[in-house]
């Protein structure tokens, strides 16, 4: 029977195993390579737009290099990809707006998550980098959690809060850094009243 | 002397070890976006006490709420149930349909503090007030205050 004259049949697509599987490969900045699948690059918003617009063919895939990203670490990028494999042909969350903003953490996630406030603190940054929403809720949320029960000096110290003192000594640091000049005409000024003189120009 | 050098020791080294364990979270150097989704679900009495750490956490606390809310504080006063005497005033956050305490003093009304609610939360600044024998004339509760509704809590 030719093809033209084969029967037509209805079937579910989700059922029938994809031909053409592709597995992207990305580099983090500390040369570890990575193998993701094309529906968990979906779960980023960045990298799915970046892989779209290269446009690679599965043989481009596996002949030209890896895609570099190159402001994550491995050890960061593991935990992500980890995350988007998981999380695959997952509907990305929309966010409504709503405070307190009600985000519950899976199983998964939690046992994922389990890690030092400085990786964290890395996931959190690749989350944003990568445009993964749900990522970033739930690594959120886990810093949202540290505040239970605390006061306002427990506060301070479990995220690192500067008291107002500190705040204004950095600010005046980074305008004196951007403008010397201006502390160089404020010594000289004070410099001149100490003398007596009246008037500065 | 060598014992007590010996313990002084054993003390740094432990709390060098916790420190190690598990570093700090520099709250401020998250990405903006993040910083606004942490404060986000925190709930409102977290949020009250993590503006009151500095004039930047509560700047960043008034960023996070949602300019078109449905928010309300609302004020219960009462009486301790131990010293009589003694005046409780409670903050409530209204959030449609949900009431959540955020903050309970025991003294005068202060509408410096109930003004603070109201920025904090972008909420209206008449003052909701929930006292079963309300009088505004009384004297811990200043004459300049509009008064909207009252006794409101003791319907639900």
């Amino acid at each position: 029977m030719s093809v033209e004259n084969a029967p037509v049949v209805d079937v579910d697509e989700a059922a029938i195993p994809v031909e053409k599987k592709m597995y992207y490969r990305f580099e983090s900045n500390d040369k570890k390579e990575f193998r993701v699948s094309e529906l968990a690059i979906q779960q980023s918003e960045t990298l799915n737009r970046l892989v779209e617009a290269m446009g690679y063919t599965s043989e481009d895939v596996e002949n030209k290099p890896a895609i570099a990203i190159e402001n994550i670490d491995g050890k960061t990028l593991k935990l992500v990809f980890q995350w988007c494999e998981h999380h695959k042909g997952e509907a990305i969350p929309v966010d409504d707006g709503s405070v307190p903003k009600i985000v519950e953490i899976p199983e998964f996630d939690a046992k994922l998550m389990d890690i030092d406030n400085g990786l964290l603190f890395k996931l959190i940054w690749a989350a944003d980098y990568l445009n993964i929403v749900q990522l970033l809720n739930v690594s959120c949320k886990k810093v949202a959690n540290m505040a239970q029960g605390k006061t306002p000096a427990q506060l301070r110290r479990v995220y690192l809060l500067p008291s107002d003192e500190e705040d204004e000594a950095a600010k005046r640091a980074a305008q004196e850094a951007q403008d010397p000049r201006a502390r160089e005409v404020e010594e000289e000024f004070e410099e001149r009243k100490r003398q007596g003189g009246n008037s500065f120009f | 002397m060598e014992p007590s050098r010996k313990k002084m020791r054993m003390t740094l080294r432990s709390d060098s070890k916790k420190s190690a364990v598990q570093p700090l979270l520099k709250l401020p150097k998250l990405p903006l976006l993040a910083q606004i989704n942490v404060i986000k679900m925190m709930t409102p009495p977290e949020q009250y006490l993590l503006s009151k750490c500095s004039k930047r956490t509560c700047q960043m606390v008034k960023t996070s709420m949602p300019k078109n809310n449905s928010h309300e504080i609302w004020v219960k006063f009462g009486r301790d149930p131990d010293f009589r005497i003694c005046v409780i005033v409670q903050y409530y956050l209204k959030i449609a349909e949900t009431i959540v305490l955020i903050h309970t003093d025991i003294g005068k009304f202060s509408s410096e503090k109930h003004k603070f609610f109201c920025d904090l939360f972008k909420a209206p600044t008449e003052v909701y007030a929930i006292w079963p024998k309300f009088d505004p004339r009384f004297d811990k509760f200043p004459t300049n205050c509009a008064i909207r509704r009252t006794n409101l809590l003791e319907y639900r």
